[in-house]
């Protein structure tokens, strides 16, 4: 009887379920009678109710089973399955939205917008990666993101990039981070959104460009290691910090590395640290060392006085700043009926005056948002100069805690404690 | 299967897909550049058609194949678009199996590579490090930097009039000339040209208005011209009622109501054949304002950037009696936004009371001139902050002129001295900027002076200034002015409503609409009816008791110019310089559609017997 009714109330709360997935819409369309198809929304509609919060939960259990994956089964395959899902629900049936990488700019928001209510989900989204990073390391961008699952699946012959161009090139997460945090914080736009890669993939719908960078970065992955997660994502250097201290990580070896260095070449994101022999001259790198971390407060200086007076630049990303400008410098358009912005505002019964005085203070906002921004960034540049100082001891070949995106496939390679390795040490030799 | 034929198949299946994706991809690409080139809003062939059917607007074969072709074009261009999303999902799974193809290739042909030497060179990689990230940090500084310096801040070098630029359209700061007394201090900005008292003005009548070649030069300029003293008491001749409605003395005539009082106008003509046009001679400087005339003068005004000028015509002859230049009046620091071509530096239309013709220009500069083009004072009302142009014209009644004063800086009006120029009073106005112009309602007892703007339709004493009413029902870009007929104020404008108002003690709506509503020309009521134009071309006749439609017309073209009733007739004229002429009625009788053979905004004038059109290109005289 207990069953029969368990059963009846699983089947029941799974009709519920669906029905609220596919609630219909509160007024429907008016019908015209006419055989025209409204066109599919490149937005996607907002979560029904209670399914954000399904969102969150599916996000918990797979962090959690990643992390699982990782530090305890130490299966490879398993985290390939998970990110397969993960590719298939966050990506193509949630279309991307929401997204951790993306949630930066409304926990942004909410913080300098007081009108602004975020919400629990997004909140969510923005800290349980985090929270995991802290204790596991980047295990959300192993198998909880979808934009590392499709980049990760479509990696055939991956090659190691020079190490300066490596690094070069790890510098424009921060300041795609501080970008998009300047443009969130004056309401400008959600840049990491509007250009997300691969949204448009997940969608089958996005501008043509917006298809053709995506497109760009799948075949640039096919030879370099997950582009987007490295050379770009803004989420990426939050996860890179905290990763860095979390208390456990995934290792390659489950015990003692016997250097075989079948490891060295395994990770396609150059993510493994080969030993280091102790340095010759300690006191020459504590020297270094004590210089470039005298050297960040110029660093920030310059950042802040550089990025402040791009204020006028930046600013013209803005709606507001933008038509103002445009009205400015070419007054005519006024009278131009199609020009949906100008006629937007000319209707709402603004003066001349009101916009250029709303503009002018989103100006000023760049203002000294460029200067925090640049101030960040130079501390960031700075921070970064001075790890490349120092030696730092390391004895075996070690996952680097901050770009490792625990993907595992290093531990396929260690032949430490799996059945073959008799073989595999005969193959060496 | 064995490993090597996996391999094979692997690498060939990844192949095709690879040859697959990239045809899609190419075809994709063309798809993309041809829906790029091919919007169906600017086909070339529509548009020649569309330019055809203007012509020949009853061409019923015209209209199908116009038709035909929109939805061909429609059709392309979404077919189009169907097969860019097909050919993404194509794409997508070729690419997706050529990936799936050399993954399996690659690792069934995996070998483990050699390990490295264990000699680190962690020295060089972090030498290497630190150069790179000093380099990409330059970088990424230097382009801020240069964006920096490439980026023009509009709003703060340009905009604000209180600051001096070099900048191309502002208009320069002219430094007042005298134009007589060398004693005129430069610096005043109120201009009496001459302190004699003792003055003899100028008769209205139409006889002294005729003034021979010695005494009135063609064109008069401020410098050559023998100033007139003026007196500042005497109003002995102001005109009183009868010798207003005799004339068409303002925009929209007496009391800007749109109603003249002309009689034999005709109804027949054709610009293009030359049929019933007594004269026809392009118009000097551009202006969208519209002919006034008193006796037997007609007036104008036209400016572009650098000239201002107002003209006195013969309206028998079509003769340039004078051209007064517009010009050596002080200005205030700073600059103006340049107006719009559709509107220009001259929209304002000009006023007299047959002593004198005022007129203002989108600069603020204010002029008085006698009936000779001789300067009696000028002045500057402050630059217009108007992204549009200042178009508001001007309205006298007594010894005062009003300027309506509605800019994106703050809303007033004021009245200055017509004689001298001085403010007289000057009221503060919670509106916004407005295109409209002032009228003159008679409420038997007392005048009031009626201005519409956005939020709110007012009324004002004309001697004092005061605010007498003011209501809320307005809204947008106010550029139609207020109709008054019988105690009830009419206001409109698009996007907002048509209201019918009881101004005063009992202010209150009586009714309103929103049916059709124009942009830019001002209603007309009289005798139970309202007569409206809108800028999509429709006519419409409002019952003035309840807002009803009486009847309704569609023309072709819209309509800028504003309708007057005349002689029992109501006269539309479109931008097709076509002029609707409908019976003053409650039944909707079309007396006939003359086209005047150019395109056309201004009001038309009337004068016993002809009315006086202001087309882009020339000014006519149409009569019998």
């Amino acid at each position: 009887m207990k069953k029969n009714t368990l059963k009846i109330l699983t089947v029941l709360t799974g009709i519920l379920i669906s029905v609220v997935s596919f609630a219909q819409q509160r007024f429907p369309r008016p019908d015209f009678e006419s055989d025209y198809q409204a066109p599919s929304l490149i937005m996607p509609e907002p979560r029904q109710g209670f399914m954000e919060y399904i969102d969150v939960f599916i996000l918990f259990i797979v962090l959690s089973l990643t992390t699982w994956f990782v530090l305890k089964r130490r299966s490879r395959k398993s985290v390939l399955y998970l990110s397969i899902f993960t590719l298939i629900y966050f990506g193509f049936y949630r279309n991307g939205c929401i997204c951790s990488i993306g949630a930066i700019q409304n926990v942004t928001l909410s913080l300098v917008d007081p009108t602004y209510a975020i919400s629990l989900s997004a909140l969510a989204f923005f800290m349980l990666p985090l929270l995991f990073a802290l204790f596991a390391g980047r295990v959300f961008c192993g198998g909880a993101c979808p934009l590392g699952a499709i980049q990760d699946l479509i990696i055939i012959k991956p090659i190691s990039l020079p190490v300066g161009v490596r690094k070069a090139l790890g510098l424009i997460p921060y300041l795609y981070l501080g970008l998009s945090i300047l443009y969130a914080a004056t309401q400008t736009d959600f840049i990491i959104c509007r250009y997300d890669p691969f949204v448009g993939i997940f969608r089958m719908d996005a501008p043509f460009n917006m298809l053709v960078l995506g497109g760009s970065f799948l075949i640039v992955g096919m030879f370099v290691g997950r582009p987007y997660c490295r050379f770009l994502c803004p989420y990426g250097v939050l996860l890179n910090w905290m990763s860095s201290v979390s208390k456990k990580h995934l290792t390659i070896t489950p015990s003692e590395c016997i250097d075989c260095k079948l490891c060295e070449h395994s990770c396609p994101m150059d993510a493994i640290n080969k030993p280091v022999a102790d340095p010759v001259s300690k006191k020459k790198d504590i020297k270094r060392l004590v210089f470039s971390v005298a050297l960040i407060p110029v660093w920030m200086l310059i950042g802040g006085f550089i990025l402040s007076q791009s204020h006028v630049y930046l600013s013209k990303a803005n709606r507001t700043v933008k038509l103002a400008e445009l009205l400015i410098t070419n007054p005519e358009l006024k009278n131009d009926p199609d020009h949906i912005d100008v006629q937007t505002f000319l209707t709402a019964g603004k003066t001349m005056e009101n916009l250029v005085e709303e503009a002018s203070i989103i100006r000023q906002q760049f203002y000294w948002g460029g200067w925090i921004v640049g101030g960040f960034l130079g501390l960031a540049f700075g921070l970064i100069f001075s790890r490349k100082t120092i030696y730092r001891h390391r004895k075996d070949y070690e996952p680097d805690k901050g770009n490792c995106v625990s993907c595992a496939r290093c531990m396929d390679y260690c032949p430490v404690g799996k059945p073959d390795f008799d073989t595999i040490m005969k193959q060496i030799n | 299967m064995n490993n090597s034929e996996k391999k094979i198949v692997a690498f060939r299946t990844a192949i095709i897909a690879g040859i697959f994706s990239l045809i899609v991809g190419v075809v994709m690409l063309l798809n993309f550049w041809q829906l790029k080139t091919t919007d169906p809003l600017e086909s070339e062939a529509l548009k020649n058609l569309i330019v055809r059917l203007q012509e020949d607007t009853r061409n019923e074969e015209l209209k199908v194949e116009i038709r035909n072709l929109d939805l061909m074009t429609r059709n392309a261009f979404f077919t189009n678009q169907w097969q860019i999303r097909s050919g993404a999902f194509l794409l997508i799974g070729g690419i997706l199996t050529m990936v799936v193809g050399l993954r399996v290739y690659h690792s069934l042909s995996a070998q483990i590579k050699q390990p490295e030497s264990m000699e680190s060179q962690l020295d060089l990689e972090l030498l290497i490090s630190r150069r790179w990230i000093l380099y990409t940090v330059s970088i990424i500084f230097g382009l801020a930097l240069l964006a920096s310096f490439l980026s023009i801040d509009h709003l703060s070098s340009t905009y604000a009039l209180t600051e001096s630029s070099d900048q191309e359209d502002a208009i320069p700061v002219q430094e007042i000339t005298p134009i007589q007394d060398e004693a005129t201090p430069m610096a005043k900005v109120v201009e009496p040209v001459a302190e004699t008292s003792e003055v003899t003005i100028e008769s209205a009548e139409p006889e002294n208005t005729q003034n021979s070649e010695a005494e009135v030069p063609q064109v008069a300029s401020e410098e050559k011209a023998p100033e007139k003293p003026v007196s500042k008491k005497s109003n002995s001749s102001i005109p009183n009622r009868s010798e207003i409605i005799k004339n068409f003395p303002a925009f929209r005539g007496p009391y800007g109501l749109g109603i003249s009082y002309q009689k034999n106008i005709p109804v027949e003509w054709d610009g293009a054949s030359g049929k019933n046009v007594l004269w026809k001679i392009p118009a000097p400087l551009p202006g969208f304002n519209s002919p006034v005339i008193w006796g037997n003068s007609l007036f104008i005004s036209g400016a572009d950037k650098s000239r201002q000028s107002v003209y006195c015509y013969d309206i028998n002859t079509g003769k340039l009696n004078w051209d007064h230049k517009v010009s050596g009046i002080k200005r205030p620091a700073g600059k103006m936004e340049k107006p719009t071509d559709d509107t220009g530096y001259a929209a304002p239309t000009v006023a007299t009371d047959g002593r004198y013709v005022y007129a203002i220009f989108a600069t603020g500069d204010l002029v008085c001139v006698d009936l000779k083009g001789t300067r009696i004072w000028a002045k500057n009302m402050g630059i217009p902050e108007n992204h549009y142009g200042h178009s508001s014209s001007l309205m006298l009644w007594k010894d005062l002129l009003f300027i309506q004063f509605d800019t994106n800086k703050a809303g007033k009006v004021m009245a200055v001295n017509a004689l001298t120029g001085d403010t007289a009073w000057e009221t503060n106005r919670s509106s916004k900027i407005s295109w409209a112009s002032p009228i003159l309602t008679n409420l038997g007892n007392h005048f009031e002076l009626v201005l519409a703007s956005s939020p709110s339709v007012a009324g004002y004493d004309p001697v004092t200034g005061k605010e007498l009413w003011s209501l809320e029902c307005l809204s947008g870009e106010v550029g139609p002015s207020p109709a008054y007929y019988n105690g009830v104020v009419y206001a409109a404008n698009e996007y907002a409503n048509l209201v019918a108002i009881k101004p005063g003690n009992e202010l209150s709506v009586i009714w309103e609409t929103n049916e059709y509503l124009p942009e830019v020309a001002s209603p007309v009521a009289m005798d139970g009816m309202l007569f409206l134009g809108t800028s999509y071309g429709v006519i419409a006749c409002f019952d003035t008791t309840n807002g009803e439609i009486l009847w309704e017309y569609e023309c072709d073209q819209g309509i800028y110019s504003s309708p007057v009733i005349a002689d029992g007739k109501v006269y539309f004229l479109d931008m097709d310089g076509i002029m609707h002429i409908f019976n003053a009625d409650k039944t909707m009788k079309l007396i006939g559609e003359p086209a005047l053979g150019e395109q056309a905004v201004s009001t038309p004038a009337f004068a016993d017997g002809k009315i006086f059109l202001r087309g882009y290109e020339n000014l006519y005289c149409i009569g019998k």
